[in-house]
């Protein structure tokens, strides 16, 4: 340590405290620093340059051309306009899906919660391969739920489930589920429960607890919970490649397609620039909804 | 009931649509186990005659045994690797208390917020330039900046609860700064060290993306490897795989629960003294 | 480990300057402890006290100034190598080492062997009465159990320099009085340089040797207990110690007026434009109704605002013409009953010449 070997008996100038000082703090931002570097290079740097390449035409000379051509190309725009609806279809099964769970999670003795969440950590913690895997076997054409729905003579003919979009949404909202249930059910465990029996106390009928006083206080867990869910989803690929066969494009794929198979990262880059400046957005918007919600509460 | 300004019996529809949902979430998977066992060319549900074929088929494998090695290579560097880095980091950031610029944790935890296609990009663009491409090096060091967030997280949320005159205390009694984290601070966080290292393991040995991009051939993870079977040609080995790799979930999750309760535990009676 | 054997320094701090922001913490701070000496640092919330301490034992670096243990100049020196013992308010013992290695630390980490600083840990638990108490966890000794284990953690490695920072807050009355006594008998014994943090003033008066009294980043007065009580250097000084009563009077050489009552000071009023008169209720004499203050005694006369019962006491708030109200206590004695003043009676105390204090008020 250099602040050891200076001399013991003049006193320090303010500069001498003042390089100590900032000495210290240059030790303590030392222990963030490798883990800073590692993004930095890997993540930040990279990107950084893409987005760079992504305003620059073939000659190096600046252009917005990789921007127009995604507005311009109709097989870009749906593509953009079906990465948008499935993840709203998603995001909105996940909220009618995953709220119960979360609320009932919520109402149990916590040992009891413990087990059942155990519900939601087992399928958060398999791979997304397997769990992938799991619902193709399901919906294929002569899979468990067509066999099972012809047995009891629901349909006749099998059902199409599978390398379409509906396919696509069941297989993200099962894989999604868990990221708005576990951050709702946190929120909800913290809401003050005397709030409730005040309600029911004042004669209020349980239902109007539910929707005047729980709720709104759920909301902002809520809320944030199914925006983190929208931007996943906005950028997810193993399971719209998988379950959509092909079928179903989204925005990952068409990033992946670009690299893999046409190499003109141009292209790529700018529209990995647009899904990162909607993810900032829409993250940005979950986060507002949550501090604006808490500062009136 | 925790509270009961709802008679129980009128909650019977919740239970029940809530008991449902999380069925589903736990039955899929869990339908690929049996189906594992099957004896047939096709896989079935449940099997007209039971085998051990597919698990035979993944052990003679040389494709499937060499991915799953470098998974297993990667998934342990990455755990060992984005817990030292994470827990370093976390406990900077909570040396500087209110102090931290924000920009710092909302640079340390971009990974998780990046949709992983861009990261994935991004590494692959690097990659290429350094030689990176399909080297072990370059599959730790992307996995362990992955993984990095979920160690910083786990740690430094249980550090938010240490004191850290116990740190002073023991600089004052001579400790030097190192020597102090290592005796007084370390012991106190290394359950939500140890969760944080499964989760990084898990993280990494789950990863299909950056995979898919940076390595390939003799090279392939277990996931990639996955990846391109489902996609192009379904192989019934799959099965036996997933069967297994759900098996280490479970087994990873209740090690990750044992650590991360007894951190939880070991919190307040800390904070007490 | 006595006092004979121990080395114990002098701590020198000068002008010593340190902001947080806006926010002045320390200013200008000069302060000379001796060798041996039990020096607390006493003031209000935010006064700078625990700065101070915090500069001493090297987690806070001023902005500028000089500290000095003995003639070395420590200020560039890192926590670990002042070599000072150190208490705090919340003991901070580690929670996942028993109470032997807890106290096993210091030595420990200065390279001792586990055998002799077992041996050590043991004799410094003995002084603080918890011989055999090392193989308990920490979570199953009591708070004042647990201060005691802080306390022999801190002077086993034989600090020159030992600094607690209101290390008795966090418990009950009884067992803070009584710890008072053991760490000023303690302090006795191993006689090292002992610097205390308190905001409570009887705590300070009961322990200390002197008393530096903080306000605002400045150090308003440092003497002796009895100096700081009998002659209070300033009006925060005569507010913050005893149970004062502050009331303006104008004061010039050895007389001051209270509104028309004029009274004699024992020595010339301090430099300033305008003054305060201490009162204390303790000093105050009830005069009897028609009784002659006794001879060179200054006299106040007021009226009974409110009087309340206080069991062993009646506490007394009696209102000057000028409309200043003061407190008098009176002890509760057999046969006073009948005599107590009603509310709104008018009273008169005597005030001895020596007792009547008078100081500067500040801006």
């Amino acid at each position: 340590m250099s602040t050891l070997a200076l001399p013991a008996v003049a006193s320090p100038t303010p500069a001498d405290l003042a390089r100590a000082e900032r000495h210290d703090r240059w030790r303590r931002l030392a222990l963030v620093a490798p883990a800073l570097v590692l993004i930095g290079v890997l993540l930040v740097g990279p990107f950084a340059w893409l987005a760079t390449l992504s305003f620059l035409d073939a000659q190096g000379s600046l252009t917005l051309g990789n921007y127009e051509m995604i507005f311009e190309q109709t097989s870009t725009l749906k593509i953009l306009w079906t990465t948008f609806r499935v993840s709203l279809l998603v995001t909105f099964f996940c909220a009618i899906l995953g709220y119960p769970v979360a609320y009932l999670l919520g109402l149990l003795p916590r040992r009891a919660a413990a087990f059942c969440l155990l519900a939601v950590l087992l399928p958060f913690w398999t791979s997304i391969l397997v769990r992938t895997y799991a619902w193709m076997v399901l919906l294929a054409r002569k899979g468990l739920v067509n066999t099972g729905l012809k047995d009891i003579g629901l349909i006749d003919e099998p059902l199409r489930l599978m390398h379409n979009e509906s396919g696509t949404v069941i297989g993200m909202t099962h894989i999604m589920l868990p990221f708005l249930i576990l951050p709702l059910y946190a929120t909800i465990r913290s809401i003050d429960r005397s709030y409730l029996r005040a309600g029911a106390s004042l004669g209020a009928r349980p239902t109007t607890v539910f929707w005047r006083v729980f709720f709104p206080l759920s909301l902002p867990g809520f809320l944030g919970g199914l925006c983190f869910v929208f931007v996943l989803c906005l950028g997810f690929f193993v399971t719209p490649a998988l379950l959509g066969g092909g079928k179903v494009q989204m925005i990952a794929m068409i990033i992946e397609r670009n690299i893999v198979m046409h190499a003109s990262w141009g292209a790529a880059s700018s529209i990995g620039v647009v899904l990162l400046v909607t993810t900032v957005a829409v993250l940005w918007l979950g986060w507002f909804l949550r501090r604006g919600r808490r500062k009136d509460a | 009931m925790e509270d009961s300004w709802i008679p129980w019996h009128r909650r019977l529809p919740l239970i029940l649509f809530a008991g449902l949902v999380m069925l589903l979430l736990v039955l899929p998977s869990l339908i690929v186990i049996p189906m594992s066992f099957s004896a047939g060319d096709y896989l079935e549900f449940p099997p007209r005659e039971w085998s051990l074929r597919w698990y035979r088929a993944y052990f003679d494998s040389s494709l499937w045994g060499e991915a799953t090695t470098i998974s297993f290579i990667a998934g342990l560097s990455t755990a060992l690797l984005a817990s030292i880095l994470g827990t370093a980091a976390a406990w900077g950031l909570r040396l500087m208390g209110r102090g931290a610029p924000p920009l710092l944790m909302m640079l340390l935890t971009m990974p998780l917020t990046v949709p992983v296609i861009l990261t994935a990009i991004g590494i692959f663009y690097l990659y290429v330039r350094l030689d990176l491409v399909n080297s072990m090096t370059g599959l730790v060091l992307a996995h362990t900046m992955l993984a990095l967030p979920f160690v910083l997280i786990l740690v430094l949320s249980r550090l938010q609860g240490f004191d850290l005159n116990q740190v002073r205390v023991a600089e004052s009694l001579g400790a030097k700064p190192a020597k102090a984290f290592f005796l007084v601070v370390l012991p106190q966080i290394r359950f939500a060290v140890i969760a944080g290292a499964v989760l990084a393991f898990l993280t990494s040995f789950d990863e299909v993306i950056v995979a898919l991009f940076i390595t390939g051939g003799g090279k392939s993870t277990i996931t990639r490897v996955m990846f391109t079977s489902l996609r192009d040609q379904v192989d019934p080995t799959i099965a036996s795989v997933s069967s297994m790799l759900i098996l280490l979930s479970v087994v990873l999750v209740v090690i990750f629960q044992f650590f991360e309760g007894r951190g939880q535990k070991a919190a307040p009676a800390a904070r007490k003294e | 480990m006595d006092a004979a054997s121990r080395l114990s320094l002098p701590i020198a701090i000068e002008r010593m300057d340190k902001r947080y922001g806006a926010v002045t913490a320390l200013d200008g701070v000069s302060l000379r402890i001796a060798a041996g000496d039990f020096v607390t640092l006493l003031g209000p919330s935010g006064s700078g006290k625990t700065t101070l301490l915090m500069v001493l034992a090297g987690f806070v670096r001023p902005d500028a100034g000089s500290l000095t243990f003995g003639d070395r100049q420590v200020l560039m020196l890192p926590p670990h190598a002042r070599g000072v013992g150190m208490v705090f308010q919340n003991y901070a013992l580690f929670p996942h080492m028993s109470v032997l290695d807890n106290v096993c630390f210091p030595l420990r980490v200065r390279g001792i062997g586990r055998a002799d600083a077992g041996r050590r840990a043991e004799a410094a638990l003995a002084l603080v009465d918890l011989a055999g108490y090392g193989g308990r966890q920490v979570h199953q000794l009591s708070g004042g159990q647990q201060q005691r284990v802080a306390l022999a953690r801190a002077i086993v490695f034989e600090p020159p320099i030992l600094l607690m920072d209101e290390p008795l807050s966090a418990l009950d009355k009884n067992l803070r009085e009584r710890m008072q006594i053991e760490i000023r008998r303690l302090h006795e014994r191993l006689g090292m340089t002992t610097v205390y943090v308190t905001h409570d003033q009887r705590e300070a008066l009961t322990m200390s040797d002197r008393i530096a009294v903080l306000n605002r980043g400045r150090v308003e007065q440092y003497a002796t207990p009895t100096e700081i009580y009998e002659h209070p250097a300033s009006d925060f000084v005569a507010d913050f110690i005893g149970e004062s009563a502050l009331v303006p009077v104008t004061a010039a050489g050895d007389k001051a007026a209270l509104g028309r009552q004029q009274m004699a000071l024992p020595r010339p009023a301090p430099a300033g434009n305008s003054h305060l008169l201490v009162l204390r209720p303790e000093k105050l004499e009830l005069l009897a109704p028609g009784e002659p203050a006794p001879d060179g005694a200054n006299v106040i006369a007021g009226q009974v605002r409110d009087r309340i019962f206080q069991g062993d006491s009646v506490l007394f708030f009696v209102a000057l013409p000028e409309g200043q109200v003061f407190t008098f206590r009176l002890q509760v004695r057999a046969g006073l009953a009948g005599r107590l003043p009603e509310e709104g009676a008018a009273v008169r105390f005597a005030l001895a010449r020596q007792d009547t204090l008078v100081v500067p008020k500040s801006a």
